[in-house]
């Protein structure tokens, strides 16, 4: 009897137990709420919006002028360059049968005696008027100028206490400008392309010479290159980029020749990772091409007192007619020897 | 009889008294019940730089909204130069649930820029002051230097890659970002996309004017307005803490002390960084804080 009755208050505990639980595992159920959340799409964020077209990257530096001539690069007025950032057209100049020869020390104008042609990239130390005049004779009498440039670079200097900033520009005005070229400051660059706003494109003005073979030139980082009506704009930008220090888009020059010398508004072209983007490494063989296209009278320029008696520091003579071009853009005059000061 | 009666009566005083202490007990409830606020507004911080852990804390805040039924509006006090980009996106896609579920109204203080101007877009409208600076929509990165000799990689591309590639990781998180804001904003603006791509910083006043931002008006301000477009008349304003930041207090001055985070990349690991920053870098030590000012 004691037993039944036990077992009866045990049934309606768990009878309690059961219907309290129950109920509340149905209520829980009931009430558990769908999330209000519906995923947003972000069009923006999606690879086909996002993903940029990269440039042809295809090809190599091929140059068609064989030969034994002499070409010096620069590297002896703080050039902010080391030879391996002119690998692709030094090795194709090379593999031609041509000498690449650098020059970082000592008499400048002794070495062009030997030389055909000269490569001046990114100098950001000034030449000397001796230099100037020099690189002049060279020219005159048939030797190949090629200047390469970059923007001014911001440099930090300073301690603990105090920091400065300076920029240093190229130096190339001195030699330049006696041909009617010259570098802007600042940098170009183009909104609207692809990759990097400071990899601007840049379109031959004409279809021979420099540019044949070329229909659209990658330079990643360039100043405009000034050029006078003697000289001749080879590459310019189609009016599609921004100078950086006036903000004004306007058509700027990026290549200009004017007779033995070629003025290219960037140096990073010329590197290897740059070298084969678009037609980058047809223009490179071109430019190859043309330093050892030239016909140099040997010997130039004069040492002092040989023929060319020059006071140290005194003016330099005017640049005489532009050289032949053999394979170039404009065709000139007969080789002429060194010029005489008047 | 006169028994009847007094024993009604202590009736009726334990009755009273027993209404009144139930009606003491009671009357705090009632009272909270009857001068109830109609909603809360939480007042979210964003500041510092954006990081993966700053990013956590606001995501979790932002979700403590979502979820509390209290809330109906978040303002997002806005603080910040920006940050890394990923944890600038992160920050975005948080505040853009939250907007889907209730108005988000952000208040720059004195910085809203970069990765914290990415994080804001979502927001109903943006409240600045003239000395705040909104803007610089861009992306920039740093890269390790090329390896070093005792190290071996299993591929070229293991630590960074090439100039190419980065050029291009830069302009795809560039489009991700350029393009949210034409989202957000494209109809608000006066500037095309090409002027928000270059990444200008423009001042509160300025940024009315273009379109970048929508009102000059302090916090209370954003958080009324946020209110409102809630439907609250009365309403609680709920303030969020400031994450905490885990830096290493470096030095101590007179009446300050920095807070400096140990660079931005992995601890003995120099790694490539993208970021949604406005200024420049410090990439050996960040100041992120400034613990007693």
């Amino acid at each position: 009897m004691r037993a039944r009755e036990l077992l009866r208050v045990g049934g309606v505990f768990v009878l309690v137990v059961g219907l309290l639980l129950g109920g509340t595992g149905i209520a829980a159920f009931a009430t558990e709420s769908t999330p209000a959340y519906t995923p947003v799409e972000n069009e923006q964020f999606q690879p086909s919006a996002l993903l940029p077209a990269a440039d042809d990257e295809t090809g190599t530096v091929e140059m068609d002028a064989a030969g034994e001539k002499t070409v010096v690069v620069d590297m002896a007025h703080g050039n902010a360059i080391d030879e391996s950032d002119l690998e692709p057209m030094t090795s194709a100049l090379v593999r031609n049968g041509h000498e690449v020869r650098v020059h970082s020390q000592g008499d400048l104008n002794a070495s062009l005696r030997r030389a055909d042609a000269y490569v001046v990239a990114t100098p950001r130390q000034p030449f000397s008027p001796d230099e100037v005049a020099g690189i002049r004779a060279f020219v005159d009498a048939g030797g190949r100028l090629l200047l390469l440039s970059e923007p001014p670079k911001t440099t930090v200097q300073g301690g603990l206490f105090s920091v400065s900033f300076s920029t240093v520009g190229d130096t190339h005005t001195g030699v330049a400008s006696g041909y009617g070229l010259g570098f802007g400051d600042g940098y170009l660059y183009d909104m609207a392309d692809d990759g990097h706003f400071k990899s601007v494109a840049a379109e031959p003005t004409r279809s021979e010479g420099l540019a044949a073979g070329v229909d659209r030139l990658v330079l990643r980082e360039a100043v405009p290159v000034a050029a006078s009506d003697d000289a001749t704009v080879v590459a310019s930008d189609a009016g599609e980029t921004t100078l950086s220090t006036t903000r004004r888009a306007g058509d700027h020059a990026l290549v200009a020749r004017n007779g033995g010398v070629v003025a290219v508004g960037d140096t990073d072209f010329l590197r290897s990772e740059n070298a084969a983007t678009a037609d980058n490494e047809v223009f490179i063989g071109n430019l190859a091409a043309f330093l050892v296209s030239g016909e140099k009278t040997p010997g130039a320029p004069k040492p002092p007192g040989e023929e060319e008696p020059r006071s140290p520091g005194g003016p330099a003579p005017r640049p005489g007619p532009a050289p032949p071009s053999g394979g170039g853009d404009e065709p000139g005059p007969t080789p002429s020897p060194a010029p005489t000061p008047a | 009889m006169a028994f009847d009666t007094d024993s009604k009566t202590a009736a009726y005083v334990v009755a009273v008294v027993a209404a009144i202490v139930v009606s003491a007990a009671l009357a705090p409830v009632v009272w909270d019940y009857g001068t109830r606020s109609e909603g809360s507004v939480a007042v979210v911080p964003i500041t510092g730089f954006v990081s993966s852990s700053s990013v956590d804390s606001v995501a979790d805040d932002l979700r403590e909204a979502r979820e509390n039924e209290s809330i109906d509006a978040v303002v997002l006090k806005v603080d910040s130069p920006g940050g890394s980009a990923a944890a600038s996106e992160r920050l975005y896609l948080a505040v853009q649930r939250t907007a889907q579920e209730m108005p988000v109204v952000a208040s720059v203080q004195s910085m809203g820029a970069s990765g914290a101007y990415y994080g804001m877009l979502p927001a109903e409208r943006v409240y600045v002051t003239p000395a705040s600076m909104v803007g610089s929509v861009g992306v920039r990165g740093t890269v390790p230097p090329p390896a070093p000799g005792y190290e071996i990689r299993s591929g070229p591309d293991k630590a960074s890659g090439t100039m190419d590639q980065r050029r291009e990781q830069i302009e795809t998180l560039q489009r991700a970002f350029v393009g949210t804001v034409m989202k957000h904003r494209g109809d608000d603006l006066s500037i095309s996309r090409e002027q928000v791509a270059h990444a200008k910083v423009y001042t509160g006043a300025r940024a009315v004017d273009n379109g970048m931002a929508d009102r000059i008006g302090p916090l209370s301000e954003a958080v009324d307005d946020a209110a409102s477009m809630a439907g609250l008349a009365d309403y609680d304003v709920v303030e969020k803490e400031q994450p905490r930041r885990g830096g290493i207090i470096l030095a101590s001055t007179e009446n300050e002390t920095v807070v400096v985070e140990p660079g931005i990349g992995y601890r003995g690991v120099d790694t490539t960084r993208l970021l949604m920053v406005h200024g420049e870098v410090n990439l050996d030590g960040e100041v992120i804080a400034n613990a007693s000012a």
